[in-house]
């Protein structure tokens, strides 16, 4: 991928998509809060044999909601792993360039402590096969968090902020992969807002949901962007023009 | 011209060819379901063969009694004296099966040692009865009979001063009528079965035991190492397939390796000499593990990799996924993996005459050799007098736990395919 380059949602529109637009630069922006800035950013992959993102400079403004659109295979979904690291799992990958969270180098963090910060929505939705309880403590819990209370609060309040909780406040205990597609993929963005993260990444959240379920989700994103920065990979330009503030534009 | 010519013969052709596969079809499907059935009828002779000569032997004193006999010889008193007037045996209840010695005040009854030998049981004893006062003949003191020792023979002392010897072989009628003529009771032979399982059914059940706690911590471990931790690399393809290669040594190398390693390495450390116990179970570890790496690791390598991003996409770090998602969805290839160690651990002969033993010990042993079901078989084959009908009823045993294994595989994998497609 080369360039991405940023818009204004307004000017969102398939005959403006130049090299010409200014570059989503902080300058461009003032009143916006950078979160994480992406300066000169390679990506390789298989040993450094597949060049899959090249030059990336781009900034992503706090609690706005940024969408990558773009051809298939050009490096969207890279590009959202490598904000919270999960591309380092993956043997032979090499980086070149720096990503800055909040001015420090992610490098630089401990994964798991940006990862509690950066939390991903995946395109299958993939609850665990455990209650729905136990999903949503999933995350607290690995930080050390056993007091009830607290737990049962943050399983409310996620629940209640994704809009699942009037469904499903009977089947707490019900296995979390009892749920219909769409409720899973809820399901999987409360267990994420359990950890109270800065950013969400989706990585197109809705592609393998019904339209009224994706509805439910962007309606989802909209409210969720009062409190969290939402970077969201979609192939919808209508979805990106719907939920988005920003968009960045990949080519190949 | 040619073309056309072409075309006729290659429908020719079809045709005939459609005759001809009717006939190759009838005989391919002919010859595999003979030789199924061959194998079905095989299968079921052996089976049958072992039903048949070892039924009768399998009973419960053959499990419950030691391999080894022990005797007692009991006598009355030396100043025993017989008196008709002293003894009330009323309170003796009559059975239809039971013979009764009404000088004696003792019941009597046929049963079978462990080489289905008729034996008379001492079943009944008056309250009143003399054989309460026996003595041992070795150092004179009282003698409770147990429950489980058979009568062999008995020599009493005739109201003429002579002695006369009633052995079990020859009936309870005859053993009675020399009790009838008895002054006292001069020698009275009373011996365990003999012959039994118990300490190595219970061996097995130890070295079971001890094999899957030595066994599945390791093979769990390297099946993680194998299945999440190691990158796709040439060392991990060696390792896996070393580890493939060793499933395929046979379990006598093992046992050689056991008895050169683990028995002087056990008994470095607990000054055991031989084998023991330990020593069979590290063999069998040995053994086991491979099995047990694969088994495992075939079961984590089905939980799908988003579920595994999905934790540590959440923060969690690696040993909070192994121990909260990778353990427990692969459960079921644990205990698939537990089940058919246990399931070679029964089998397994060969290596464990090197590194356990086999000699059949009277009780089973911590520190000293020991013998599992399948050693005990070879024990008593080997020996001069084999004792095939025996070893036919151990194996009915094995058999069983065999089959009760693979249902519950079966079981197992149903329980957890069904839970997934939840
Ligand atoms: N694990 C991997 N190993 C090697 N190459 C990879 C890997 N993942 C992705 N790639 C390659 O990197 C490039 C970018 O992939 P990426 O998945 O980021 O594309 P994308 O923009 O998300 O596409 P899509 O819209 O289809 O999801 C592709 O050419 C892909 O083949
Ligand atoms: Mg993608």
């Amino acid at each position: 991928m080369k360039n991405p380059f940023k818009f204004k949602k307004e000017i969102v529109n398939a005959d403006l998509f130049n090299n010409d637009l200014p570059l989503p630069h902080s300058e461009e922006y003032p009143d916006e809060e950078v979160i994480f800035s992406v300066k000169d950013f390679q990506f390789y992959y298989d040993n450094g044999e597949k060049h899959a993102l090249k030059d990336i400079n781009l900034e992503i403004f706090k609690k706005k909601v940024t969408a990558f659109i773009g051809p298939s295979g050009c490096g969207k979904s890279t590009l959202l792993r490598c904000f919270n690291r999960m591309n380092d799992l993956i043997d032979g990958n090499k980086k070149e360039g720096e990503i800055l969270y909040k001015g420090t180098p992610i490098d630089t963090l401990n994964t798991i402590q940006l990862r509690s910060k950066v939390g991903m929505v995946f395109q299958q939705p993939n609850p665990f096969p455990m209650s729905i309880y136990n999903n949503i403590t999933y995350g607290p819990k690995c930080q050390g968090l056993r007091n009830k209370k607290s737990l049962d609060k943050i399983v409310y309040d996620s629940l209640n902020d994704v809009g699942l909780y009037e469904e499903v406040k009977d089947q707490i205990s019900h296995s979390g992969t009892s749920l219909s597609g769409g409720q899973q993929q809820r399901l999987c963005i409360a267990r994420c807002i359990a950890m109270s993260p800065d950013i969400i990444l989706m990585d197109e959240p809705t592609s393998a949901l019904d339209p009224i379920a994706t509805l439910k989700i962007e309606e989802l994103i909209r409210k969720l962007k009062e409190k969290y920065t939402i970077i969201i990979v979609t192939h919808n330009m209508q979805q990106a023009a719907r939920i988005s503030d920003y968009t960045a534009f990949f080519m190949l | 011209m040619e073309k056309k010519n072409k075309k006729i013969n290659l429908s020719y052709l079809i045709e005939r060819n459609i005759k001809n596969r009717k006939y190759k079809d009838g005989i391919t499907n002919g010859s595999t379901f003979l030789f199924s059935l061959l194998c079905v009828v095989i299968l079921f002779l052996v089976i049958g063969y072992v039903l048949f000569t070892g039924a009768n032997y399998l009973t419960p004193g053959f499990i419950t009694s030691n391999y080894s006999q022990s005797s007692v010889a009991l006598r009355t008193p030396k100043d025993f004296v017989y008196n008709e007037n002293d003894y009330d045996f009323s309170d003796l209840e009559r059975f239809d099966d039971t013979y009764y010695s009404e000088k004696w005040g003792i019941g009597l009854q046929y049963g079978k040692d462990n080489n289905q030998n008729q034996v008379i049981y001492l079943v009944q004893m008056s309250e009143n009865s003399p054989f309460h006062e026996l003595v041992r003949r070795d150092d004179g003191t009282n003698f409770n009979i147990p429950s489980d020792m058979y009568l062999s023979y008995i020599t009493v002392q005739t109201e003429l001063g002579t002695y006369k010897t009633a052995f079990s072989e020859d009936g309870i009628e005859n053993m009675i009528s020399t009790l009838d003529e008895a002054v006292s009771i001069y020698d009275s032979n009373f011996l365990t079965l003999g012959g039994g399982i118990s300490t190595s059914l219970i061996t097995t059940c130890y070295l079971i035991l001890f094999t899957l706690i030595f066994s599945l911590p390791l093979g769990i471990g390297g099946a993680i190492y194998l299945g999440y931790y190691a990158k796709d690399n040439r060392i991990t393809r060696i390792i896996r397939s070393l580890v493939d290669m060793s499933s395929g040594i046979p379990s006598i190398i093992f046992g050689l390796v056991g008895a050169t390693i683990f028995i002087p390495f056990v008994g470095s450390m607990t000054g055991t000499t031989g084998g023991n116990i330990f020593t069979g179970a590290l063999t069998m570890t040995l053994i086991l593990l491979p099995t047990i790496v694969k088994t495992v690791e075939e079961s984590i390598k089905t939980i799908p990799k988003s579920m595994i991003s999905a934790s540590l996409a959440l923060g969690a770090s690696n040993t909070e996924t192994i121990f909260k998602i990778v353990l427990p969805n692969s459960i079921d290839g644990i205990l698939n993996a537990a089940i058919l160690g246990i399931g070679r651990t029964i089998g397994e002969s060969a290596a464990l005459v090197f590194a356990l033993g086999t000699f059949i010990t009277a009780a089973p042993s911590f520190t000293s050799g020991n013998t599992t079901l399948a050693v005990h078989i070879w024990y008593i084959l080997a020996g001069e007098y084999p004792a095939y009908e025996q070893a036919c009823a151990i194996s009915i045993i094995i058999f069983c736990v065999v089959v009760v294994l693979s249902l519950s595989t079966k079981l197992i994998n149903y329980l957890f395919r069904r839970k997934r497609e939840r």
